[in-house]
């Protein structure tokens, strides 16, 4: 009882399945370019200059290795796992092999996180329709997937990407860039907003999801500081809500939430910590026209607070708490979530009597 | 007793493929059904159904929002698997197994 599912609807699970076998590869990989960075701050060294890497102090050479290296060598396995799982999410195992190279190709040929986008859907379509329309026996069915499929298909990626995805990603990415570069300072604060306040927006949702592929494009292709934005928007609606179910005591005199909410109140605002933003979706829900513009505005506000005080930091720096210290300028970050939280909080505790209403 | 099975997966698999689980283990207790449900969450697949548990089953829930691992092993038994969105398990579960069992 397949229920037939728009096409929409299967080009975002392709896109979910890339990016949830992404995550755990840009995480670590952020985390040790951001390590390497730090460190280089401390002593006083760019942990990305190309001469740490012949430096005579062994000490110097390890970080400039670290960071450009290892670091950044993971972070670039970032294209090819996405466009192979895209390409697998379509057409299964044969999908991988010419997805990994694609996402590679996209990569070296600058086109990025789109082209990595394109690459793996056509891929995998590709993959499906050689493997629909290739038809053999079965004594010879070994020849069809050990070599014509796989050989096939990644000839077609190869193709495809030097002669269309290469070229047109890279006039979209410089168009990209360019539009950023016009819009100033001013719209580099309104687009960390607006990315910001996306994520808040559905907590882990489709929208959620959708703003977190963007920064990342935005973060890695364009160099613009989105990244930061999408993270404080991941924790500010889960810190806020929770925060308000642990102070509610104190602000009323009483406790105004259910046993059961403070409870959750108070792993949310752990999880918040964490990065996680899924905890304040039961608060979310009990008053959702509320809550959601909500979070959104403060959400955005907080966005907006760490563009304009130039915290930027590395695609993949979690958003938990560990994740902060890695960022340029974590005080800003610091800042940003305080401010954003505590609006959460006070509309949290405004609306504390409907919230806690069964 | 009629049994159910689930997959439940989301892109993250941090929370929403845990909510759903949850969701469809209580609709289905409720209704007195036997139930088993995998998760395919960021830490891999956990409770996994055996060929056994899909042979069995009655209905085969899959709460998805991405593709699930392994999913060969329910060739065959398309005629009772459900596919929904995670939201709808979470929030609709009892409904949507009253309708299809």
């Amino acid at each position: 009882m397949e229920e037939k599912q728009s096409v929409w609807k299967e080009f975002q699970e392709h896109l979910m399945t890339g990016i949830s076998y992404m995550i755990p590869v840009i995480v670590p990989a952020g985390i040790i370019m951001g390590i390497g960075i730090m460190i280089g701050q401390f002593i006083g060294v760019d942990a990305n200059s190309a001469k740490l890497l012949t430096s005579s102090d062994p000490f110097l050479k390890f970080v400039g290795w670290i960071t450009q290296v290892a670091g950044a060598g993971m972070m670039g396995l970032m294209f090819p796992v996405f466009a192979a799982f895209v390409s697998y999410s379509i057409c299964d195992k044969p999908g991988l092999a010419p997805g990994f190279i694609g996402g590679y190709l996209a990569k070296e040929m600058g086109s990025g996180f789109l082209g990595a986008i394109a690459i793996g859907i056509f891929a995998g379509y590709a993959v499906k329709f050689l493997n629909e329309h290739i038809k053999f026996s079965r004594t010879f069915r070994p020849v069809k997937n050990l070599f014509l499929i796989p050989v096939g298909g990644t000839i077609l990626a190869v193709l495809a990407s030097y002669f269309v995805i290469g070229p047109i990603g890279n006039i979209l990415i410089s168009a990209i860039t360019a539009f950023i570069k016009m819009i100033g300072e001013f719209g580099a604060v309104a687009l960390g907003a607006v990315i910001s306040a996306s994520m808040a927006f559905d907590l882990g949702g489709p929208i959620n999801k959708t703003a977190l592929a963007m920064s990342m494009q935005l973060n890695t292709d364009a160099g613009v500081n989105a990244w930061v934005p999408a993270m404080i928007g991941a924790v500010i609606p889960a810190i806020g809500v929770g925060l308000a179910t642990i102070i509610d005591k104190a602000v009323f005199k009483r406790a105004v939430f259910t046993d059961q909410m403070k409870t959750d109140g108070f792993a949310c605002f752990l999880l918040g910590f964490m990065g996680i933003s899924e905890g304040c979706i039961p608060f979310a829900i009990k008053d959702p026209l509320f809550m959601v513009p909500l979070n959104v505005i403060a959400s955005g506000i907080g966005g907006a607070i760490a563009v304009a005080l130039g915290t930027s930091a590395q695609t993949g720096v979690p958003a938990a708490i560990w994740g902060w210290p890695l960022a340029h300028n974590p005080l800003g970050w610091v800042l940003a979530v305080l401010v954003g939280s505590l609006i959460v909080c006070a509309g949290t505790l405004y609306r504390a009597k409907t919230l806690s209403k069964q | 007793m009629k049994k159910i099975v689930a997959i439940c997966a989301c892109p993250m698999g941090i929370a929403h493929t845990y909510m759903a689980a949850d969701a469809i283990e209580e609709a289905a207790n409720e209704l007195g059904y036997q139930v088993k449900v995998e998760t395919q969450g960021a830490s891999g697949i956990e409770d996994k159904l055996s060929p056994k548990d899909i042979k069995e089953a009655d209905l085969i829930m899959i709460a998805s929002a991405v593709k699930i691992s392994q999913s060969n092993r329910l060739e065959g038994y398309e005629d009772k698997i459900v596919k929904v969105e995670l939201k709808q398990a979470i929030n609709n579960s009892l409904n949507i197994i009253k309708e299809h069992i």
